[in-house]
């Protein structure tokens, strides 16, 4: 395999509070690169950071309460310019679609702000709706949908511009195990048919193994990173609950955040 | 069928208290000083359409205007400022703190300064209509959740996209709410400021009639009062079902 530039590269990151928890680090010494295309998972104690990280590198922390410390660089631009570029799309753990529009005019909604033509927008929003398999759905408001299929959506909407960063915060945490399961055979498929880079926070060692193809494990507060596993698996992964060395690389990973507990 | 019982059961009940009302009057042959049969008053309503009608559209115009011209500047005022979390803040306490008083007593003396004429009322009506709509608006617009507003960000959206896009559609049921309420507020501040002195208007219309203690017209006045803020109160509610089917 050729080995790529990396596309995102953190630095000596870290967080430091500055609202009534001040002087408190939430992260400190991050060093991470990841290579385009790549399927990558951050794990951790929960409440260590593991959100922040992709928070700074979507430029969306809020920085009256923190400051961040580092240097992140995403294709060779900061992370303020790749979010004006557009570079970076995010999935949040709750589907955060808008009530009172469609699942068709949903996706719309950031083509819309671009300001894309509405005959290119029509054709995109149908090729995305069969890509999550919603086409059925497209006059549907998200009031009407399951949990797993509204996540569906929100993924559809931040693939619409067209982002090589694909970010995703606990996006499967609300759901029960099965739909669980059928969402991450989805998302692999939609990510070998993208291309795109993701980063995928989860609390479940399981989710993280089964998706990724390296697992960054974070310590607790200040959260550093512990060890990054790399997950060798081939896909399609489906077989692989008959796997031992599966279980192996869970047991693995979840020793390594007991010691931290 | 269901449709029906919804109108039917209203109406039986209010003949039911007009048959009640009736027989009272005449078994134990109360004074029509203190209380006026509903045989007499209803001739009375349907000669007096006119003359009403007069007082009624002028004390609407105060309302309307007012009620109008209240919402129109409180949302204004609150969409160049809501963006400032300070502001927004200390706007919403001056706003509470006003609230508090009971503004409806200035009427007097804002009389006093401002004249009794009919733009008096309409100043007072903004003003009762001002602060709530100002809160309202305020409130909703800044207590929009932070991972819509990431959202937002993320797509590099404009103020003006954000605005339109998210903060006004989720705020709208809110506000359409507000100006709902308002319409009963806007009503009863003109009705009341015209009992404090007024050139016409159906508030000082009722005050002089009980002075001559006409009171089937009284009655009469008060029936269309009900009729016209009913059908002002319906319109609002209507654009509210309207919108948030179409939503």
């Amino acid at each position: 395999m050729k080995k790529a530039e990396p596309q995102i590269i953190l630095d000596q990151v870290g967080i430091i509070y500055n609202d009534y928890k001040i002087g408190l680090q939430a992260l400190t010494d991050i060093n991470l690169t990841i290579a385009p295309g790549e399927f990558i998972s951050i794990v951790g104690p929960s409440g260590c950071g593991k959100s922040t990280i992709l928070k700074i590198i979507s430029d969306i922390l809020d920085l009256e309460t923190t400051v961040l410390k580092g240097k992140v660089t995403i294709l060779g631009k900061t992370a303020s310019e790749a979010r004006q570029a557009r570079n970076v799309g995010f999935v949040f753990q709750k589907p955060t679609l808008l009530q009172w529009r469609t699942v068709f005019q949903n996706i719309a909604l950031p083509l819309e702000i671009i300001g894309i033509s509405k005959s290119e927008r029509f054709q995109k929003i149908e090729n995305l709706l069969k890509l999550v398999h919603l086409e059925k759905y497209a006059n549907f408001h998200p009031d009407q949908l399951s949990g797993g299929m509204q996540q569906k959506v929100s993924i559809a909407r931040a693939l619409a511009y067209d982002p090589p960063i694909l970010l995703m915060d606990e996006p499967f945490a609300a759901l029960d195990e099965l739909g669980r399961r059928q969402l991450n055979d989805e998302l692999i498929k939609i990510w070998q048919k993208t291309k795109k880079t993701i980063v995928f926070v989860t609390h479940s060692i399981e989710e993280a193994v089964y998706l990724s193809e390296r697992v960054v494990i974070l310590s607790k507060q200040p959260a550093q990173i512990k060890k990054i596993e790399t997950i060798s698996f081939p896909y399609p992964r489906k077989t692989i609950f008959n796997d031992l060395e599966f279980f192996k690389a869970i047991t693995n990973i979840r020793k390594l955040l007991e010691n931290e507990e | 069928m269901k449709n029906k019982q919804k109108y039917i059961y209203p109406l039986i009940a209010w003949i039911v208290v007009l048959v009640i009302w009736e027989i009272t009057v005449r078994i134990f042959a109360i004074s029509p000083i203190i209380l006026v049969p509903p045989s007499q008053i209803g001739p009375v309503i349907i000669d007096s359409f006119s003359v009403i009608y007069q007082q009624l559209s002028f004390t609407f115009y105060e309302v309307i205007i007012g009620w109008s011209l209240g919402t129109l500047v409180a949302f204004l005022v609150a969409v160049s400022c809501f963006s400032f979390k300070s502001l927004a803040n200390l706007l919403t306490l001056a706003a509470v703190i006003v609230s508090a008083v009971p503004l409806i007593a200035l009427a007097a003396i804002l009389g006093g300064f401002l004249g009794t004429g009919q733009n008096t009322k309409t100043l007072l009506v903004a003003i009762l209509c001002f602060f709530p709509m100002l809160i309202v608006s305020l409130s909703s617009f800044t207590r929009i959740e932070r991972s819509y507003l990431n959202l937002f960000r993320t797509y590099q959206a404009s103020w003006s996209q954000r605005f339109l896009k998210l903060i006004l559609p989720q705020s709208l049921p809110a506000l359409l709410n507000t100006m709902k309420i308002n319409t009963v507020t806007a009503l009863t501040t003109a009705i009341v400021s015209e009992f404090f002195g007024a050139h016409g208007g159906i508030g000082q219309f009722i005050l002089s009639r009980k002075g001559f203690y006409d009171l089937p017209m009284v009655w009469a006045a008060i029936f269309y009062l009900i009729i016209a803020t009913s059908i002002f109160y319906l319109i609002m509610n209507m654009l509210q079902k309207f919108y948030s089917h179409w939503h």
